[in-house]
């Protein structure tokens, strides 16, 4: 989009989150400044559902994910889970569905305690919660770790240093699940580990997923990971969503230009295609703090017009879950997208 | 022109040998490191030869010794007792027998070097002006003011906006692709023949890795640079090496040209590491394949093939005798495996190995990861 607009959000039961109009600001070092990280942004979650957001450095979209665990709270809009709005509750019963998302960082190893045996960093989350007796604790400790593909007794007593990092993002993972959360906030859960890791940690999303009945968030930068795991891509640009759709339909028939643009700079593992073009000079995004108007991807795009400069797009829907917010959509419908053609009009 | 190269290089173009010796030859390499547990065997026995205008990409899980063997090509090893042996040719000088001041002469005009992460490769308390126009005045002997000249022109190339204003800044003022950019353009300010990079768009966006991996490629082009990518995105190796190598446990235990190796891989390390890899044209939930368990201890020598604690397919003689690296029927085509699959290489879902064996390595990555 780089724009608005809420018309790809679902209604009824089947959604778990809700997150409409976010906004996200930050105050700018040495500046009265405040820069917009996350500027209008709406989207769902449905239950059992996995929500991949996509976007390249600085778009705003570890922003959002922390928007939802109302850390810190949005500046404006609201989020509701499970039909109650974070965003309006306080203290004590916001507290209560802390519980029931839960959060996967990036780097495994930084974010569990190394002062602590693997044993109390998965009991620590239940023992705040008074969950069973420390008995009860204990079992549904192991428990998780072997769901998780750890052995307890080779895990239980030992620390984070201790085991490689696909290893400490499984224990990540079961800290989390020892809550039995509803939603799992995976921000980059697997960029910081190796391609074979990559995959294993993967499988056991979609092991879990499965098992608990958990709906994710996954926000990463890799395309191909957001497309294995997803259920439904949102695609990010400087603070604003830009296209919402099944996998299936975004990755084939992008109709943001944005989001054919990082689908044509991946290189495919197939020898017989051609290294990605770029232009060079095209490539610098923007300032957050001093967004273009209008289409905040109109400086990098190639079809770009007048109307782009002075309107914002806002949200559409181009068929059965697909929806873009651009004012020149690529054609999704006859053939595959081909390059970008910016008008041409023959000499 | 009056580059330094021309009086470390005695021979010149005279005595050329008759087979064609690359330009940078590598014989069983082997790079030990002293550690409390013994010595680590970092790089074990590589051969590898790469030509003027071409790139040999260099792919591997981490700690399969594909940084440490670009640091024993080019002796950027850290003090500390690290033994070399072997031989590393580079247009028929020694480079293993060359001291620091000799090997000197041979950096930026000769050989360059892009080094992952660009924050700690350049100097954050100096001028980004001055981090490229060193090479070009200590290498090139240019004036202050053509240095300066030359330098916005690597950085105009380099795709660089406003290069006037980002000569006079600091490291910490650009961003992470800007950065990067910098690296490149001092490594190819004075043009070297011999390009190493060490993962060099891993830490960048990938509509940037785009335009880097174009750069890239035009200089080589322009300039017939050789180049060593070391990288673990597979696309990247796909679209932009002439050939491969798969690295394990510091030893090449497949290497082919970019295309047949793509084609064909006879070694179940290098098809388990392509098929762990998500693809863009793959339906969305496809299971991937896992490699069970993690790479070997190098401080602790195996008899037998290295990968046969992680491999479906090994057998007793796996563990006992360490396989040779083989040539297979196509040219050029090396393999370490007693038992090299056959068949194509796993380029759709359809075509990968059964789910049961995808099912079985997960379970035993399950339990058998624990080191």
């Amino acid at each position: 989009m780089a724009g608005s607009g809420t018309s790809h959000l679902r209604d009824g039961d089947d959604v778990l989150l809700r997150a409409e109009r976010v906004v996200v600001e930050y105050p700018m070092r040495g500046s009265r400044q405040r820069v917009r990280a996350v500027s209008d942004v709406s989207l769902d979650i449905g239950r059992g559902e996995t929500l991949g957001l996509v976007g390249e450095s600085g778009c705003g979209k570890s922003t959002i994910g922390r928007a939802i665990l109302q850390l810190p709270r949005p500046n404006a809009g609201s989020v509701h889970y499970d039909g109650v709005e974070l965003t309006a509750l306080s203290g004590r019963r916001l507290r209560a569905y802390r519980r029931d998302i839960q959060m996967v960082f990036q780097d495994p190893l930084s974010s569990l305690n190394p002062r602590q045996q693997i044993g109390e960093i998965l009991a620590d989350p239940l023992r705040v919660w008074k969950h069973g007796t420390p008995a009860e604790r204990e079992r549904l400790v192991a428990d998780t770790l072997e769901v998780v593909g750890l052995d307890p007794s080779a895990t239980l007593t030992r620390r984070p240093h201790q085991f490689s990092g696909g290893q400490c993002q499984r224990i990540s993972i079961a800290r989390c699940l020892v809550l039995r959360p509803g939603l799992l906030i995976c921000d980059e859960p697997v960029s910081a580990l190796d391609v074979s890791v990559q995959a294993q940690v993967l499988n056991l999303l979609e092991d879990m997923k499965a098992r608990y009945g958990l709906s994710l968030l996954f926000i990463a930068h890799d395309l191909a990971v957001v497309k294995n795991i997803s259920d439904r891509v949102a695609v990010m640009y400087l603070g604003k969503l830009c296209e919402v759709g099944a996998p299936e339909k975004l990755y084939q028939r992008p109709a943001h230009p944005y989001t054919d643009l990082l689908l044509r700079s991946i290189p495919e593992p197939d020898p017989s295609r051609p290294l990605p073009d770029a232009d060079l000079t095209a490539g610098e995004l923007p300032s957050p703090a001093d967004p273009p108007s209008g289409c905040r991807f109109r400086t990098r795009c190639p079809r770009a017009t007048q109307l782009c400069a002075e309107e914002e797009p806002v949200m559409r829907e181009l068929g059965v879950d697909h929806h873009v917010a651009c004012h020149h959509p690529l054609p999704t419908s006859a053939v595959p997208a081909a390059a970008p053609t910016p008008e041409r009009t023959p000499a | 022109m009056n580059r330094i190269r021309a009086s470390v290089k005695p021979g010149g173009a005279g005595a050329a040998p008759a087979e064609a010796p690359g330009l940078l030859r590598v014989e069983d390499l082997r790079t030990v490191i002293p550690s409390r547990r013994g010595p680590i065997f970092a790089v074990d026995g590589v051969s590898l030869k790469v030509d003027g205008g071409q790139t040999l990409g260099v792919v591997g899980e981490s700690g399969s010794g594909k940084s440490m063997l670009i640091r024993s090509i080019t002796g950027l090893l850290p003090a500390g007792g690290i033994q070399r042996s072997g031989s590393v040719r580079y247009e028929g000088h020694e480079l293993l027998d060359l001291d620091r001041a000799r090997l000197g002469a041979f950096w930026g005009v000769e050989l360059g070097m892009i080094a992952q992460d660009p924050m700690t490769s350049l100097n954050p308390v100096r001028r980004v002006g001055a981090q490229i126009t060193e090479p070009l005045r200590q290498h090139l002997g240019r004036s202050r003011r053509q240095a300066r000249d030359e330098a916005l022109g690597l950085l105009r190339m380099v795709g660089i906006p406003d290069p006037e204003r980002r000569l006079v800044e600091y490291p910490h003022q650009l961003s992470g692709g800007m950065r990067q950019r910098v690296l490149i353009a001092a490594a190819l300010a004075a043009r070297p023949r011999m390009l190493f990079a060490d993962e060099p768009t891993t830490a960048l966006d990938v509509t940037v890795q785009a335009q880097i991996l174009n750069l890239l490629r035009r200089i080589q082009r322009e300039m017939r640079m050789a180049m060593v990518l070391v990288t673990h995105d597979l696309g990247v190796v796909a679209t932009c090496t002439d050939q491969v190598a798969v690295m394990y446990a510091g030893q090449i235990v497949e290497t082919a040209p970019t295309a047949v190796l793509f084609d064909r891989m006879y070694m179940p390390y290098t098809r388990a590491l392509f098929a762990s890899t998500p693809r863009l044209a793959d339906p969305p939930h496809t299971r991937l394949a896992v490699i069970p368990g993690r790479p070997p201890d190098l401080a602790v020598p195996s008899g037998g093939c290295r990968f046969a604690p992680r491999c479906a397919y090994a057998r007793d003689k796996c563990q006992a005798e360490t396989p040779p690296l083989a040539k297979a029927d196509e040219h050029g085509h090396l393999y370490r495996c007693w038992f090299p699959l056959t068949g194509r290489a796993p380029a759709d879902p359809g075509q990968r190995e059964p789910a049961a064996v995808h099912a079985a390595a997960d379970r035993i990555g399950a339990t058998k990861e624990d080191g």
